[in-house]
């Protein structure tokens, strides 16, 4: 690829400047410092591979103008003409490059286009400068083979990544680092498993203590069963001695029952029962005595004869008297009362009779009518009294407000006269209306004709100034700016108009203005003519003439305003003011005197109307007293028909009504109690007719003596109660004689039931006897005792046998429970008892052991088998595991990414290397002038050493500064050659890398530059003559650009 | 006449959660007790659906540390089926062969455990037509035989399961213990095979003979995901077997896998995982879950996440969001395989040394040799005395190699490329 043009748009000093290079074989670029040497190298840089990211100071902003950046037009290897373009902008500055024809290069194709080269490829290798050059002998610890191969291959940053990555990984694991992650997470599992197997003879434990605990359960089993065994012998021991006392109990009973006969079927509880019957016969006895006794005492009550018997032939009349005793003590109790209550009664009727006033009689007030539609009457007339007095009122107010309204309305009146009067003598003259009109427009006519006048004058004094000789030039400027002014003012103002929705005051103020303008401009001396007298002669006389005839119109209109004028003298424009300012005040006044005139006609029509309201007020008074009166006069008559005071208003006729009706019910009591006393002496004189009948038809019933008289009512009362009294008494006699002969009879009933049971007692003695098979009392008393005291024995032994069996048991075979306690003594009961006892305790002790160590076993296994602190560590340990895999994966990626990156850097050395250095080496044997023949690149040393011709192997650092500088640009060349053999050959541009050499390394360098130009286009940048002698000694073809004459 | 089982496998007891780093105490706890929280369930199951019987495939315990509170756990757990009147049925596999450590807690006698040799035996011993359980425990770890040559001819008539811890048809990812085909499960005649083994649950075969893995009964690393739990099974009139999965997992695993393509800041990462860590959890039917991030993809976000302590960071915003509450969702780790936006086929058609070192990477995974040597560098960690163990099987897979070259190529880029692309 070769350089055919550059063109820069703006770059650093450069604007708008081209360069066109040759091809082959060398093109220098001449010009002194600051030419612009360094730009154009940087130009062509960021060209084809982009503005840096960073570094903003490095861009050579356009100091001459133009667009910041430009383009190069290539020609391909292949022969393809191609143009690079690119600015300042995003990501390196957009690119573009298109082909001859216009086509977009695809971005995909743009690295092959470019030799697949980077920036950094291309800045190191193929443009570069002294100080690039140089930067190879400063090294580092890559040492400069790997500096040189970085340089060109995009591994500029492998040796701080080696680096980097060495350091990451150790900082992760170190065969023998000990503070490591890897190491720290190892350590912590190590001390887990430790604590794990810890955990595991825990478990081995729990497996001993389920062994321990079948152990002691079999233990317990053989224990529990020899308890048992003590157990039971020791309770047979604690029984035989607990009823060892029973035992010989019972042997003494049946002793004593083998000496007693037995008496079978003899009767139970025999003395008792035969002590009881005889107790019974006894009483028996006594009973029969006694019922016949009681027998004879009732036949006697019975047979006794009766007194006043016939009394009860009349019992129904009694039994009335005795019911009638209380009604007649009441009536006799009520009767004076009632008769005192009639008393009062009488007297209030009399008094009620009295308030009614005279003319009242009983007969009167009960047939007076005070029916509800009587009252009704009342209240209508008390409405029409009441609706006739509140009408009369109302009229009499109505009649008092007129008066007042009819009083101020005069008075309103009266204020309006005196205010105009005020008025009118406040005025020292007044004028007509009439006057004051012609006054204002005598006053326009001379501010018109004034104005017509003064512009006139004006005229005319600007003709008279423009005649009189001013520079034309400066006149006709000044007389231009009016109507200029008038006519800008008034475009302004069209257009505002415009713009305010077309407001059309605003747009004809314009139209106006303009007009003006125009008028202005067609009057001022400028339009016309200049250097023409004649007609501005003509202009002034016909303005003179004008300003004349306009001051005589002024003079003329003048009379009508009576000013202090001289004759012919212009009034001026304060007088016109004063004139008009008088005229403002007569007509203030005179809108003042027509307010006030109006006013006092309105206040006259008002008292008018107040007047004829008071009038009408007084006859509405009138016709209401009239009404008034004929409705008392109506009242009046209705009191006459029913008898009734004059006195008396709708309102008290309504109490009248009540008094009499009160009236009434005093009367109607009365009479009740009069009534009710009657019916009291009717029943008292009934009861007194029957107490006598019955008293006078039974004289010898002892009921008719008595010392009161027969009308007495206590006389009555004793007699009716003695009556009552003598019959009760006969009664009472009559049922006791019944009573006393049923007693009778039941007696002798008692007598026979008694005989009958004292021979029953009889008959179970005889009984109770046979039984016993004995026929005397006492004999079978001898034998009820013994055969009472077999009983007891009997008892006796069965309680002994009883208790035995509670001790012993039921089921135990009485039998043998002899033979048991046959066979041994007390003594040795004891004895046997205290051992069996001894064994007891000894058992419970080693059961007690054993479930102790039986409850510290499960106590054990419980919190063996509840231990987490097991699962704790597990869940740990997998934690650190996780731990431990990460950091072996980032381990492992950081070793093998290093271990990638080291096996790729010695493959590319190994297949890379031995091309550029052979190539280098043809080049490095031709700078050194065969003084050295020879490089060596150990592999894998990353170290380039030199062979001189005397086959001494050399350091760069054992070498010159001026050969170092000659190695480094023959290993370029090297590396240049070998990538063109791959790629597109990219041009070299070269800027003062010669300088530091000596004449003849510099004539050898040119050589070998213009010999690279047969593969690879080279440009040279130079300030210094003798080196563009030295390329055009080497090339005499070469073009040389003198950068000065840009 | 009809009956019903519940069959289960691979309990692993009181063994802990693998691939989770440094949880909180309140986490932990629940993950420690998980295992157990499940088998809990499994007995609870057993006694609500009035079980018969409880068969139970092997791996009962973890390995040869079996924990104390694993055997006792499970005994107690037994004996309330005991009580219930169920039987139990169990066989040990290779996690807890017989050899095995135990604290010789004695079995409740409703419980059947299989020996070294196979053995029928009646789920009913009343009932001479009842079904059959036939089943065979490992003697040992290491079973590389098949164990079906023992197994009782089936007897006519009755209802005949087996009950085995196999790898049938060497299913991948499992050990080949005990291996057998389904071919020889089915020649057998049997009515069911309750396997044990493979702990994700699979139907072999849905028809008579029916041949099930019912998997574990808890997820306890990133590949266990989804419910893991029991099979219920119905046995008709017919002999007919009908079963019905159903969950007993206190904690579930989930995995989350998120493109970085697109995003570019760690608030719209963050953002996007706290809505679909809030799904996993309502997914989850109040389970707990847990659950692993992986990161994808290549973007902007590369770097970021490349740092030290940006994924930390990320992942103690999730856990204080989420771990705390109760059921938690709990972030057990973040695998970041996140690529640079470099473009690395540019690179790859450079002449330059960056474009040979993509060369070489690329090289590697099909180099065997070059594999090896990658290996033999590693092997001052992977084979040292004290790491070798944990670290085992860690870089086993060709794949786990080739991820491995990828991310170290991804790290060594991005210490070569400066800004502008190029070295």
């Amino acid at each position: 690829m070769k350089i055919d043009r550059i063109q820069i748009d703006g770059f650093g000093e450069y604007g708008e400047t081209s360069f066109s290079p040759r091809a082959r074989p060398v093109t220098v670029f001449y010009g002194p410092n600051e030419a612009g040497k360094s730009t154009l190298l940087a130009f062509i840089r960021m060209v084809l591979f982009g503005f840096p990211l960073r570094g903003a100071a490095e861009h050579f902003p356009p100091r001459a103008g133009g667009n910041h950046g430009g383009r190069i037009e290539l020609v391909s290897d292949a022969g393809e003409r191609l143009t690079v373009e690119r600015h300042r902008g995003r990501k390196g500055g957009p690119v573009t490059i298109a082909t001859q024809d216009g086509a977009l290069v695809p971005d995909a194709a743009r690295p092959a286009l470019l030799g697949h080269a980077t920036a950094s490829t291309f800045h190191s290798v193929f443009a570069f400068d002294l100080d690039a050059l140089q930067q190879l002998e400063s090294g580092d610890e890559s040492g400069i083979n790997s500096r040189i191969y970085s340089a060109g291959t995009g591994a500029a940053r492998l040796p701080q990544a080696l680096k980097q990555l060495k350091v990451r990984a150790e900082d992760i694991f170190a065969p023998r680092g000990s503070k490591q992650p890897v190491a720290r997470v190892l350590g912590e599992l190590e001390d887990i498993e430790t604590q794990l197997r810890d955990a595991q003879a825990q478990s081995q434990e729990y497996g001993d203590a389920v062994f321990r605990s079948a152990q002691l359960d079999e233990e317990g089993a053989a224990l529990d069963a020899d308890h048992t065994a003590a157990r039971s012998r020791l309770e047979e021991l604690n029984r035989r001695q607990r009823s060892w006392a029973e035992w010989v109990a019972l042997l003494d009973v049946e002793t004593r029952l083998s000496e007693i006969p037995d008496r079978t079927g003899f009767p139970d509880d025999p003395i008792v029962r035969l002590t009881d019957l005889e107790d019974r016969r006894r009483e028996a006895d006594e009973l029969v005595a006694t019922a016949t006794a009681t027998l004879q005492r009732a036949r006697d009550e019975a047979e006794r004869p009766i007194a006043g018997e016939e009394l009860l032939q009349v019992a129904a009349a009694v039994e009335a008297i005795r019911r009638g005793r209380g009604s007649f003590d009441a009536s006799v109790r009520d009767l004076p009362k009632r008769n005192a209550e009639l008393g009062a009664d009488e007297t209030d009727f009399a008094q009620a009779l009295r308030d009614l006033g005279p003319g009242w009689s009983e007969e009167r007030l009960h047939g007076f009518d005070t029916s509800i539609p009587r009252r009704d009457e009342v209240e209508q007339w008390k409405t029409r009294l009441a609706s006739a007095n509140a009408d009369g009122r109302d009229r009499m107010r109505d009649a008092e407000q007129a008066t007042r309204a009819l009083d101020e309305a005069n008075q309103r009146l009266e204020d309006q006269r005196d205010q105009l009067a005020l008025h009118d003598a406040g005025a020292s003259s007044r004028m007509s209306p009439e006057a004051l009109r012609e006054q204002r427009s005598a006053l326009q006519a001379v501010r018109s004709r004034l104005a017509e006048y003064d512009q006139a004058a004006q005229r005319c004094a600007d003709l008279e100034a423009q005649a009189g000789g001013e520079p034309e030039s400066a006149t006709s400027g000044r007389r231009l700016v009016m109507p200029a002014a008038l006519g800008v003012l008034g475009a302004l103002l069209l257009a505002v108009g415009y713009v305010s929705d077309r407001d059309l005051a605003i747009l004809g103020i314009g139209i106006a203005l303009l007009a003006l303008g125009v008028v202005a401009y067609m009057l001022s001396p400028s339009s016309a003519t200049p250097g023409d007298g004649l007609k501005l002669s003509r202009l002034t006389a016909e303005a003179r003439r004008h300003a004349e005839e306009r001051r005589a119109a002024l003079l003329a209109a003048l009379p009508p305003l009576a000013l202090d004028l001289e004759a012919g003298q212009l009034p001026g424009r304060d007088q016109l003011n004063d004139v008009e300012t008088a005229l403002v005040g007569n007509e203030e006044r005179q809108r003042e005197r027509a307010q006030l005139l109006a006013a006092a006609g309105g206040a006259a029509k008002d008292a008018e109307r107040v007047r004829e309201r008071f009038q009408a007020a007084g006859r509405l008074q009138q016709d209401q007293h009239a009404a008034l009166d004929a409705v008392g006069s109506g009242w009046k008559t209705w009191l006459t028909e029913k008898r009734l005071p004059e006195t008396l208003t709708p309102d008290t006729v309504p109490e009248l009504f009540s008094r009499v009706e009160t009236a009434r019910v005093v009367a109607r009591a009365a009479t009740e109690k009069r009534a009710r006393i009657a019916a009291i002496k009717e029943d008292i004189d009934a009861y007194h007719a029957v107490v006598k009948t019955v008293t006078d038809g039974y004289p010898d019933s002892g009921t008719s003596a008595g010392s009161v008289g027969e009308d007495s009512s206590m006389a009555i009362a004793q007699r009716a109660d003695r009556i009552v009294q003598r019959f009760d008494q006969t009664q009472e006699a009559v049922r006791a004689g019944a009573e006393a002969a049923r007693g009778a009879e039941e007696r002798d009933a008692s007598l026979k039931q008694a005989i009958a049971r004292r021979t029953s007692v009889d008959d179970r003695i005889r009984d109770l006897l046979a039984r016993a098979h004995s026929d005397d009392p006492e004999q079978f008393r001898l034998w009820a005792r013994q055969h009472l005291e077999r009983q007891d024995l009997d008892r006796t032994q069965k309680q002994h046998l009883s208790a035995l069996r509670a001790v012993w048991g039921h089921e135990q075979d009485l039998d043998a429970l002899r033979r048991e306690f046959t066979s041994t003594t007390k003594e040795e009961t004891d004895q046997a008892l205290r051992h069996a006892e001894s064994t007891m305790a000894e058992l419970s002790s080693r059961a007690t052991e054993q479930n102790e160590e039986r409850g510290r076993l499960q106590e054990r296994m419980q919190k063996l088998s509840s231990d987490e602190a097991a699962s704790r560590l597990r869940g740990r340990r997998e934690e650190l595991i996780e731990e431990l895999r990460a950091l072996a994966a980032q381990w492992s990626k950081l070793v093998v990414a290093k271990s990638l990156l080291v096996r790729a850097r010695n493959k590319f050395e190994e297949e890379r290397q031995p091309d550029v250095v052979r190539r280098a080496e043809t080049f490095f044997e031709r700078l050194t002038g065969g003084k050295y023949t020879r490089l060596h690149v150990t592999l894998g040393e990353q170290e380039i050493s030199v062979v001189d011709e005397a086959g001494r192997r050399k350091a760069p650092d054992q070498l010159s500064r001026g050969t170092r500088e000659q190695l480094y640009l023959a290993l370029r060349f090297g590396l240049i050659q070998s990538m063109g053999e791959e790629a597109e050959r990219l041009p070299v541009v070269v800027d003062e890398v010669l300088v530091n050499f000596d004449l003849d390394r510099a004539r050898r360098a040119a050589t070998a530059f213009v010999e690279l130009s047969r593969t690879n286009q080279v440009l040279v940048l130079t300030c210094h003559q003798w080196m563009v002698d030295l390329f055009t000694e080497a090339a005499p073809d070469a073009a040389v650009i003198d950068l000065s004459a840009v | 006449m009809t009956f019903r089982f519940v069959h289960a496998a691979d309990l692993h007891l009181d063994s802990p959660f693998k691939g989770i780093r440094e949880t909180d105490p309140h986490v932990a706890d629940v993950l420690r007790r998980a295992t157990f929280d499940a088998y809990a369930r499994l007995i609870q199951l057993c006694l609500d659906r009035r079980a018969d019987a409880l068969l139970v495939a092997g791996d009962v315990f973890d390995g040869a540390d079996r924990s104390l509170a694993a055997q006792v756990q499970f005994v107690r757990g037994l004996a309330r089926l005991q009580d219930a009147g169920i039987r139990a049925f169990i066989c040990h596999g290779n996690h807890d062969p017989l050899d095995g450590w135990g604290a010789r807690i004695p079995m409740p006698s409703n419980v059947h455990q299989f020996g070294e040799s196979a053995e029928a035996i009646a789920v009913d011993p009343q009932s001479p037509s009842g079904p059959v359980v036939c089943g065979i425990s490992y003697p040992t770890r290491e079973v590389r035989s098949s164990l079906l040559p023992g197994f009782p001819t089936r007897e006519p008539g009755r209802f005949t399961i087996g009950l085995l811890h196999a790898n049938v048809d060497a299913s991948p990812g499992h050990e080949a213990y005990a291996p057998c085909t389904l071919a020889d499960l089915t020649a057998t005649g049997y009515d069911y095979w309750a396997l044990g083994h493979v702990h994700t649950r699979t139907i072999v075969r849905d028809q008579a003979p029916m041949v099930v893995y019912p998997g574990n009964t808890q997820g306890r690393h990133p590949n266990e995901r989804g419910p893991r739990g029991v099979y219920v099974v119905d046995v008709d009139e017919q002999g007919a077997a009908s079963p019905a999965f159903v969950a007993v997992d206190t904690v579930r695993w989930e995995q989350l896998d998120v493109q970085i393509d697109g995003l570019h800041d760690d608030s719209a990462l963050f953002s996007g995982l706290e809505d679909r860590v809030g799904d996993l959890l309502t997914q989850a039917d109040g389970r707990h879950v847990v659950y692993r991030i992986g990161l994808q993809g290549r973007g902007a976000m590369h770097e970021s996440l490349s740092r030290t302590g940006t994924i930390d960071e990320l992942v103690t915003q999730l856990n204080a969001t989420w771990a705390s509450r109760d059921p938690f969702a709990f972030c057990g780790g973040v695998v970041d395989a996140t690529r640079s936006e470099i473009d690395r086929e540019a690179l790859l058609d450079g002449k330059d040394f960056i474009g040979d070192f993509l060369a070489l990477t690329d090289e590697v995974v099909r180099d065997e040799g070059l594999v090896a040597d990658l290996r033999q560098e590693l092997a001052p960690l992977y084979e040292n005395a004290r790491a070798r163990r944990y670290l085992e099987g860690s870089l086993a897979r060709q794949d786990d190699v080739r991820d491995l070259v990828a991310s170290a190529e991804d790290v060594a880029l991005g210490l070569l490329v400066d800004d502008e692309g190029g070295g």
